[in-house]
This record gives C-alpha cells, structure tokens and sequence, in this order.
C-alpha cells in the first residue's frame, strides 16, 4: 500500500508543482484575510494582540478550505479509473493526506509570520510547543479534510457540500488548537497539555478510521 | 470466455452503462450477484481488478501529467515491471509516441481517448470492457482502436463493447447482445444473427427511440 500511496503522492505532487492550482490561490486568501482583520477591528495591535490565537487558527483553517477541498478535484477529472487499480484504496488515501498536509504545512509556514506581523503578535517563547501545536493542528485539518474530500468528490454540490461537513467535524480541533495557542501566551498554562492530547486523539481518529474505511467511502 | 467480443446494444437508460461498470467492479449489485472468471465477484478483490481493463465515458488519465507520466503511473500502480518500457510501448501502440513528453491537457479528445486506450490495454487484461469507446476518435482513431480489440480478443482476452457505431461493433463482435430496461431481449453470436433479425430486434427494443 505504500509503495502505491507514494506514486500517487508523486503523480499530485507534480500536478501541483506545475499547476500551483491549490497552494497560490490558498496562501492569498489567507494573507488577504489577515489584511482584513486589521482593518475590520477597531483600535489597532493592542486590540488585536489577545486575540492572535484565534484569528489565526481561523486563518489557516479558511484558507486551508481552498486547498484541501479541491485537492480530490483532479481524481473528478480522471473519472473512477484510479479506483479500479488493483491497489489497497487506502494508499489513495494516504497520497492525499500526504499532499494536504504539505499544503496545509506551507500555507501555516507563509500564514503565521504573517498574521504575527500583521497583528502585532510576537511568537511565543516556547518554540517548540508552539511548532508541535502547529503540527498538531495541520495534521488534523489535512486529515479531516481528506476524508470529507473523498466522501463528497463524486457529489455535485462538492464545493458547497465539504465546508458545511467539514466546518462542525473540525470544530473540536479548532477549539483545541485555539486553546492550546492561548496557553503559550499564559493563558491557563496548566491546560496546555490536554488540548494536545485533545488534538493527537483527534488527528487519531481522523487518519486511522478512513485508512480502514476508505474502500468502502469510495463505493459508488 | 477467452477470444470472444460482445456487443452490447440499447436505447438510453437501456442499462449498458450500468453492466459495463457493475462488471468494472466499479459497483455493488443491487441485487443477485456477480461471477467473473468463473467465480463470485467482489468490489475489493485485487487480483480480480488487475484481469480487467476498463476505458469508460472518460479516458481516465491525468489532464496535468504528460502522456508518458500518466501511462507510468497506472504501469506503476499495477505493478508492471517493466513499467517504462510498457509505458512507451503503449504511446507507440496508439500513435502518441511524439506526443509523449506533451501535457494531456493540451491533447485533442481524439488523442486523449487514444491514451486511455493505450491505459486500458497496457496492463494486458483478460476482459476489456468498453463504453463508447469510438467516441471522440477520428476514422483512423476508430480503425485503430478495432484493430487493438481484434488483436486482443484474437489473442485469446474476452471484449463486452457497449457503442454507438453499430457497422463497426457488428464486424468486430463474436457476440451480440440487446438490453431493454436492464433486461437482455436478444443474445446470439454474431454469425448466427442476421441483418434483418437484429434491426428487427433493436427496433423494438429501442422501442422507435434512437440507438446509442
């Protein structure tokens, strides 16, 4: 299953690389979104400052939509082919995951020094924490939002459809990335380690169950 | 059964896309069962998927990759060993050679279908199924494409053909068949059908309606 989940990794790797269809689109909303909330709140950084955790896990959720939803687009393009490839479906799975976790990486990558700017925020001190609450959080988006891709690929209201399933599924994970952001900053220190934990168990959840369920979510 | 191709005929909605993709794996019967090869069929049976080749309404390759990426990777995801030459090998069989470096997004219709054909065949399945696979392709495409099945059935692999073109699929089919609402009214082989018989046959299952 690896070994196809890899060549499948390479074959939307390279469609990206050469298309830039997903990440560009993606990273300027985002920059545009932080740019937004600068003039939207009145009263300048000292007002924004507080609420950096927030603004920007919406940030990267939002503008990780883009991507992640229209990273099953190009398998719509190819037809059911792929799914008659004698291969485990679950490596189809995987290859996606792989690919939205890197853009979902990147797009955290251009959207935090950004928003960090932006809002007058400075990076907490713990580095490392704040890298693996990141991580954390990416995981679990790129995750939720493979699934939800595949289940909604074959619909017709495919666009519309996978924010109004993936929004309510990934709230918990937005709840928990915001929190756990927030006690970087001092607020409710001691919390800190079981919004991770919250986190972990979620992106648990969120690659296991459709690694095994994926042949069935792919049934037409 | 080996060396045999069946033409399948129909109105729309006849059902013969269903067939071809219920075959293709592509989907759970509804009802009643599925046997292949001589045994039952499951959606999720691996060997069962590598013994078929399906070329459907589109030509099921990657608009972004190149005509050779594209044929490598399904080499690849089959586990074709010789996945770079196959892969060539089946841009030459189809004409696409010179094209093969050439993003598929900027290929003609004609000549994506010809890839999906090269696709389909590359990893020398028992059964092809194919669905409308004359659509899209010029006179010599559509000459190229007959010849590839003829080969194919000729070299022992079975066809089930569902097309438009009915000259063509009736001097291609070992057998005939006709749908009417998901149920077969005519099955006969080829030489046992005559002209008379088998217009006679789709007329009414088209029921006056057009053939497609």
């Amino acid at each position: 299953m690896l070994k196809a989940a890899v060549w499948l990794f390479w074959k939307d790797l390279s469609l990206e690389l050469r298309g830039r269809e997903l990440l560009l689109p993606a990273a300027v909303f985002g920059l545009i979104i932080a740019m937004l909330y600068g003039f939207a709140f009145d009263g300048g950084q000292q007002v924004l400052r507080p609420m950096f955790p927030g603004l920007l896990w919406l940030g990267i959720f939002f503008s990780s939509f883009l991507a992640v939803g229209r990273a099953f687009g190009v398998e719509a393009e190819a037809g059911q082919q792929l799914l008659m490839a004698p291969i485990d479906r679950g490596a189809i799975f995987l290859a996606k995951l792989a690919l939205n976790i890197l853009l979902t990486l990147v797009l955290t990558a251009v959207l935090t020094p950004a928003f960090a700017l932006l809002l007058g925020a400075p990076l907490p001190h713990a580095t490392l924490l704040f890298l693996w609450t990141l991580m954390l959080g990416v995981v679990g988006f790129a995750a939720a939002g493979s699934a939800m891709g595949a289940l909604t690929a074959q619909t017709r209201l495919r666009e519309l459809l996978l924010p109004a399933v993936l929004l309510p599924f990934t709230s918990p994970l937005l709840l928990a990335a915001v929190s756990a952001t927030s006690a970087l900053y001092g607020k409710s220190p001691a919390q800190l380690g079981s919004w991770l934990w919250l986190m972990a168990v979620f992106d648990g959840i969120f690659i296991l169950v459709p690694l095994l369920l994926f042949e069935y979510l792919t049934e037409v | 059964m080996p060396g045999h191709c069946l033409a399948l005929f129909g109105a729309n909605g006849a059902g013969k896309t269903s067939l071809l993709s219920l075959v293709a794996l592509q989907r759970v019967p509804s009802a009643g069962s599925l046997r292949l090869f001589g045994g039952e069929a499951a959606v999720d049976d691996l060997a069962l998927r590598r013994r078929l080749g399906y070329l459907g309404h589109e030509p099921g390759v990657f608009l972004g990759l190149t005509g050779y990426e594209n044929l490598l990777l399904y080499a690849r995801l089959y586990g074709l060993t010789d996945a770079k030459e196959r892969a060539l090998g089946e841009l030459r069989r189809v004409g696409l050679a010179p094209f093969r470096h050439t993003l598929v997004r900027s290929y003609s219709a004609g000549m994506r279908q010809r890839l999906g054909l090269a696709r389909t065949l590359m990893h020398r399945p028992e059964l092809l199924l194919l669905d409308e696979p004359h659509q899209s392709l010029d006179r010599r495409g559509q000459d190229l494409l007959d010849r590839l099945v003829a080969e194919h059935c000729g070299a022992g692999g079975a066809a089930l053909l569902a097309t438009h073109e009915t000259e063509r699929a009736l001097g291609l089919a070992t057998d005939v068949m006709v749908l009417s609402r998901g149920r077969i009214v005519y099955l006969a082989t080829a030489a046992e059908t005559t002209r008379a018989t088998f217009e006679k046959v789709l007329s009414e299952a088209l029921g006056g309606g057009e053939l497609c």
